[in-house]
């Protein structure tokens, strides 16, 4: 819900800015570059995911809603993964320190600590690349063909979302009210 | 005479053909035509989830205060319905919006569903198409959702079906 609403107050940004340019002299500001965007994207996802981690209940923390799917904290420490698994599709570099499990990663804070720092260094990376890292070639393994990793990183931004839509049934499914539907 | 217009004719087909090839490998180069693949993934789930969602479990809802697995279906069918409509500059009320999407059953969903994803496609397909970057996580976010409500009536989403979850 809060996303639409910053779809529709971005939409009516972009409608004023319009309004603005055609009635007057006033620039309109630049378009944010697809690195920008892609960075942007990627960091609301991850602030709300990260929001969701401090917030559940630690006891809850290894609720499934089915026996065969993850755990709140099993998606979590999934979501950790893969930042670094991003990273060395582009670079072929490996970091993070995996495996991202239960068994590693057993309190609510160190699964916290680690979400922020993947987090971080998804962001530090797409930061570091910019528009002409960004446009180098990248495959993911279960694609074809080889795309760029700009295109990498926006499937990465899109997983998050889908990840943090199923943990908002998580919180539902315990009695409890994800936070931005606070 | 007959058999130069043959050579010219299996020169045009091999070029077009060659074209064709081209285009069908070609990996999407522009933030526009990344986006309008990511898109279009995103709302083939949707509707593969609508087209296969068992109807009797339509109306399951993981807590009363949420909404059920076709009126989940039905908001993202009215978000790009508003979408499509904004872009043409007309109007549009919210209360009526509601009540055309509201939920009344698995076939009208997937109907409206269809359609919606028919309506926003001049938009997706303009050169503006990046401001609908937050109606897609949006939408990503709604599939994430209806994974669960897979799972928790005991089924195996459409794509965890083909694939591994990853």
């Amino acid at each position: 819900m809060r996303r639409i609403a910053l779809a529709v107050s971005f939409a009516l940004l972009v409608t004023a800015v319009t309004a603005a340019a055609e009635s007057g002299p006033a620039a309109s500001p630049p378009a944010p570059s697809p690195a920008e965007a892609t960075l942007k994207a990627w960091n609301e996802a991850y602030a709300m995911l990260i929001e969701m981690a401090e917030d559940f209940p630690e006891e809850k923390y290894d609720f499934k809603p089915t026996p065969e799917v993850r755990s709140f904290a099993e998606q979590l420490l999934h979501v950790t993964g893969s930042p670094y698994f991003f990273i060395s599709v582009c670079s072929g570099q490996r970091g993070g320190e995996g495996p991202f499990t239960r068994e590693k990663y057993k309190t609510k804070a160190e699964v916290v600590a680690a979400l922020k720092k993947a987090a971080e260094a998804g962001a530090a990376f797409i930061g570091e690349q910019g528009d002409a890292g960004l446009n180098k070639p990248a495959k993911l393994p279960w694609e074809k063909e080889a795309s760029s990793a700009l295109w990498v990183w926006s499937v990465g931004a899109r997983h998050a979302s889908e990840h943090y839509g199923q943990l908002v049934v998580y919180y539902r499914l315990n009695g409890l009210v994800p936070p931005a539907s606070r | 005479m007959k058999s130069t217009l043959r050579i010219a004719s299996l020169a045009a087909l091999v070029t077009l053909g060659a074209g064709f090839a081209a285009a069908q490998q070609q990996p999407p180069q522009t933030p526009e035509e990344r986006f309008r693949r990511a898109w279009s993934n995103t709302m083939a789930k949707l509707v593969e989830m609508a087209e296969d969602f068992p109807e009797d479990k339509y109306t399951y809802k993981p807590h009363p205060d949420s909404r059920s697995f076709g009126e989940e279906l039905m908001h993202v069918a009215s978000v790009n319905t508003r979408l499509a409509r904004q872009a043409k500059g007309e109007a549009v009320d919210n209360a009526a919006l509601q009540k055309e999407f509201a939920y009344v059953s698995k076939t009208d969903t997937v109907a409206k569903l269809k359609q919606s994803v028919e309506d926003v496609k001049a938009v997706v397909d303009g050169p503006d198409c990046l401001r609908l970057i937050g109606a897609l996580e949006h939408a990503g976010e709604e599939y994430g959702k209806l994974t669960v409500h897979y799972r928790v009536n005991g089924l195996v989403p459409p794509r965890s079906r083909r694939q591994p979850e990853r």
